[in-house]
C-alpha cells in the first residue's frame, strides 16, 4: 500500500512533460531500429564484447550468448600454464609432459561429455525456436491484416457506468490513443492507459490523456495485488495465444483484488475478412469465450452491447 | 515532569562521507532537537566521526534505551544484536543489493548479501515499525510481511553537495578540462554490478556511433575489481577506451567539478533504494536520463527522463534519450528547471521535516 504522505507514486500525473519526451524517445528508438540495420549490429557487438570480458553468468541470460559461453568453456585445456619468464627449459618441458600424460585421459572424457551437452543444447535451442516460430504470430502478419480496434469513448463511458469509479485506479491495457481512458477520467475514474503503440500514446498525451508507453500485459502482471480498482483489456493484446490470454486473465484478476472489475473489449471476430480469418487463426476470443474464462476463475460476468464498429459486446466481470 | 526519551541508533558502519553514515548522523541531530537523549553504536566507526559513535559491543554496558533505531543496509552482526534486544525496534531501511548481482563477480560478497537478505526477513518479523527511504523499499518490507500501518516512508537525509559551498577543483573528471570533447556523460555511484556501468559504456558507444563527440566519466569507489577490469575491457573492445574516465573515489571538490562539467547524468542502474547522486545531479542543474528500475522513478518523480519503465532495458532508448537531451535545448531547459524543484523537495529541510513527522509518534509512544 503506498504511503499517502509520500507524494511521488505517480509522478507524471500533474506534469506530462517528462512522459511526453519519454514517449518520443521510445518512438525515435523504434524508428531508428526499423530504419537502420546497423543498430541491431551494434547492439550485438556490445553484447558479445561484454560476454568476452565478463565471467559466466554476468553477460545476461540470452540463450544465444549462454550457448556461446557453453562452447567456449566446454573445452578443458590440459597444457600447464608455465608462464613466459626464462627458466630451465628441461624442467618446464618435464612439467608440461607430466601434467599432459596425467590429465589427458580424464580431460578427454570430460571434453567428450561437454561436447555432447553443448550439441544437445544447440539442438534443443533449434527445436525450441521452431516450436516458437510455429506457435507465435510472425510480425509480418501484422502488415497483412487490419490493425486491432481499440475501445473508444462510448465504451469508456459504458464501463464507467457499470463499475465503481471510486474503487481505485483503472488501467486500460492496450489503450490506443486513449479515447476510452479519457471517457473513464471524465466519469471520475482515476484512469490511465498503457500501450505498446508509441505513436498512439504520443497523440493521446498531446490531447492531455494520461498514457504511458509499455506492454499492456506486463503492466497488469507488474501491478501489485489488489492495487487496481479495475482493468480494461483491449486492442492488440487480444491477438496473443490462448495461454498468454489465460495469464493475462490471472494477472488482471489478481491486480484488481476483491470487489474489483475486469472489462474486456473483444474484437468482433465476425467482421474479419476471409484472409484475416486464416492468417489470424486461433487469435482473438469472442465475448462469449471471455465470459466463460472469467466465470471459470470465479468472477460473475455480463455482456454489454454498444455501437462501436469492429468490436464485440463488452464483457464486464466482477471479482467477489 | 517526564524524562527525555532515550534512543539508541545502530548501524553497520558510521562514516562521514557514506550516505547511510551521513543519514545516521543527521537523524541523531534531529532526535536531539526533538528532545531525545541519543547515542550511536556501530560495528565500525571511522576516525573522522570517532566522537559521534561507539563500538556496538560496548552497548551491553550502556543504559537501557526506550527505543532502538536500526539503520538497515547490509547483513551484519549488529542486526543480530538489535533483534535480540528487548526494546522496541524501528528499522530505517535503505535497501540491500540482491545477491545475484554479485554472484559471478564476488562470490564472498554475494554470500554476505544473501545473509543480509535472510537477516532482513527476520528483522521485518521482529521490528515494531519501519521507516523506508523510498516507497520501493517500503514495498519490500510489506512483501516480507510487515503490516501496512507499521511502514512509512521518509527520504534519505543528506546535506546536498550544492549547498555545502565546496569550490570545484578541476581534474580529469571535470568536463571543463576535456579539450575537444563536446559532451560529457556522468555517472556517480560505486563501480558495482548492480549499477551496470558496462551498459553506460554501451550507451557511450551508441552515442558516439550517432556522431556525438562524447565521453563518459564514472565516479565512485570500487565494489569489485574484476567488474572494473571487465568494464575497462569492454571499453577497449568497443573502441571507446580513450573516451571513458574511470575516476574512482574523488574528493568533494572534484565531485563538484564533475557535476558542474557534466552535460547529462546517466544512470542505467538496476537496483537503487533511493539514489542520492541522482538528486545531487538535479541540484547541480544537470539533466538526468535513467533506467526506470527500483526506486529511481520515484526519486526523479518526472524531473528526469526515465526509459524502460516497463522493466525492459533498452540501451537504444537510453542512447536516444541522451542524444535528445544533448541536442534539444527546450528539453534540457525543462528538465533542469523541474530538476531543481525536485532537488528542493528532497533537500535537507524538507526531508528533515518529513523524518520529524515519522519519528514524533515513535517518541511519543515511548514509556516515559
Amino acid at each position: 500500500m503506498p504511503d499517502s504522505e509520500w507524494p511521488t507514486i505517480r509522478p507524471s500525473d500533474d506534469d506530462q512533460f517528462a512522459a511526453r519526451i519519454q514517449a518520443e524517445v521510445v518512438a525515435a528508438a523504434e524508428r531508428r531500429r526499423r530504419e537502420d540495420v546497423n543498430v541491431a549490429r551494434v547492439e550485438r557487438e556490445i553484447e558479445r564484447a561484454w560476454a568476452h570480458v565478463a565471467p559466466p553468468g554476468a553477460a545476461g541470460a540470452r540463450e544465444e550468448l549462454l550457448l556461446d559461453r557453453v562452447d567456449r568453456l566446454s573445452l578443458i585445456d590440459v597444457d600447464a600454464p608455465l608462464g613466459s619468464r626464462p627458466g630451465v627449459k628441461q624442467v618446464k618441458g618435464a612439467i608440461r609432459k607430466g601434467t599432459y600424460w596425467y590429465l589427458r585421459y580424464m580431460s578427454d572424457q570430460l571434453n567428450a561429455l561437454h561436447n555432447v551437452h553443448a550439441r544437445l543444447l544447440r539442438r534443443m535451442d533449434e527445436r525450441l525456436s521452431q516450436v516458437e516460430a510455429a506457435a507465435g504470430v510472425d510480425e509480418r502478419v501484422d502488415g497483412l491484416v487490419s490493425a486491432s480496434v481499440t475501445p473508444g469513448g462510448e465504451i469508456g463511458s459504458l464501463i464507467a457506468e457499470k463499475l465503481d469509479v471510486a474503487n481505485g485506479p483503472v488501467v486500460v491495457a492496450e489503450c490506443g490513443t486513449g479515447a476510452c481512458v479519457a471517457a473513464l477520467s471524465s466519469a471520475g475514474a482515476d484512469a490511465f492507459g498503457v500501450s505498446s503503440d508509441t505513436q498512439s500514446v504520443l497523440s493521446g498525451i498531446d490531447a492531455g490523456i494520461d498514457l504511458r508507453v509499455g506492454d499492456g500485459a506486463k503492466a497488469l502482471a507488474d501491478a501489485e495485488s489488489g492495487s487496481l480498482g479495475a482493468a480494461v483489456i483491449g486492442g492488440s493484446l487480444q491477438r496473443r495465444s490462448i495461454s498468454q490470454l489465460l495469464a493475462v486473465v490471472d494477472d488482471a484478476v489478481a491486480a484488481v483484488g476483491s470487489g474489483g472489475w475486469v472489462a474486456v473489449v473483444p474484437e468482433d471476430l465476425s467482421s474479419r475478412s476471409a484472409v484475416e480469418v486464416e492468417l489470424l487463426a486461433g487469435r482473438g476470443l469472442s465475448a462469449a469465450a471471455w465470459s466463460r474464462l472469467f466465470t471459470s476463475v470465479g468472477l460473475s460476468s455480463e455482456q454489454v452491447s454498444h455501437s462501436e464498429a469492429g468490436l464485440d459486446a463488452v464483457v464486464i466481470a466482477r471479482r467477489p | 515532569m517526564s524524562r527525555r526519551p532515550v534512543v539508541h541508533q545502530f548501524t553497520a558502519v558510521l562514516a562521514g562521507r557514506d550516505a547511510v553514515g551521513q543519514h545516521t548522523l543527521l537523524v541523531d541531530d534531529l532526535l536531539r532537537d526533538m528532545g531525545a537523549e541519543t547515542e550511536i553504536f556501530a560495528a565500525h566507526v571511522h576516525s573522522e566521526v570517532g566522537d559521534r559513535g561507539r563500538d556496538f559491543r560496548e552497548h551491553v554496558d550502556a543504559p537501557t534505551p526506550d527505543l532502538i533505531l536500526y539503520q538497515t543496509s547490509i547483513g551484519t552482526p549488529v542486526g543480530d544484536y538489535v533483534m535480540a534486544r528487548p526494546e522496541p525496534l524501528v528499522l530505517n531501511y535503505h535497501n540491500m543489493t540482491p545477491a545475484e548481482f554479485f554472484d559471478p563477480w564476488e562470490p564472498a560478497v554475494s554470500a554476505e548479501l544473501d545473509h543480509g537478505r535472510r537477516q532482513l526477513a527476520r528483522l521485518a518479523r521482529r521490528a515494531d515499525h519501519a521507516i523506508a527511504v523510498s516507497q520501493f523499499n517500503a514495498d519490500e518490507l510489506l512483501g516480507l510481511g510487515m503490516a501496512a500501518e507499521s511502514v512509512s516512508v521518509s527520504p534519505v537525509l543528506f546535506v546536498p553537495l550544492w549547498e555545502r559551498g565546496v569550490a570545484a577543483e578541476l581534474s580529469e573528471v571535470s568536463g571543463a578540462v576535456s579539450a575537444g570533447v563536446t559532451a560529457t556523460l556522468l555517472f556517480v555511484g560505486r563501480l558495482s554490478p548492480n549499477k551496470c556501468q558496462q551498459d553506460l559504456v554501451g550507451v557511450l558507444a551508441g552515442v558516439v556511433a550517432l556522431g556525438v563527440d562524447a565521453r563518459l566519466v564514472l565516479v565512485g569507489g570500487v565494489s569489485s575489481v574484476g567488474f572494473v577490469d571487465a568494464v575497462r575491457g569492454l571499453a577497449e573492445g568497443l573502441g571507446v577506451a580513450d573516451r571513458v574516465v574511470v575516476a574512482g573515489s574523488v574528493s568533494e571538490a572534484e565531485l563538484v567539478a564533475a557535476y558542474e562539467g557534466a552535460d547529462v547524468f546517466v544512470s542505467v542502474s538496476e537496483h537503487e533504494g533511493f539514489c542520492v547522486p541522482v538528486v545531487e545531479a538535479l541540484g547541480f542543474g544537470v539533466p538526468v536520463v535513467a533506467f526506470g528500475a527500483a526506486a529511481v522513478p520515484e526519486t526523479l518523480a518526472g524531473a528526469g527522463l526515465v526509459v524502460g519503465g516497463s522493466g525492459e532495458k533498452s540501451l537504444g532508448e537510453v542512447v536516444e534519450a541522451v542524444v535528445r537531451v544533448l541536442s534539444d535545448g527546450s528539453v534540457r531547459e525543462g528538465l533542469v528547471s523541474r530538476g531543481r524543484v525536485r532537488a528542493g523537495e528532497l533537500g535537507l529541510a524538507a526531508s528533515t521535516e518529513q523524518m520529524r513527522r515519522r519519528l514524533q509518534p515513535l517518541l511519543d509512544g515511548t514509556d516515559r
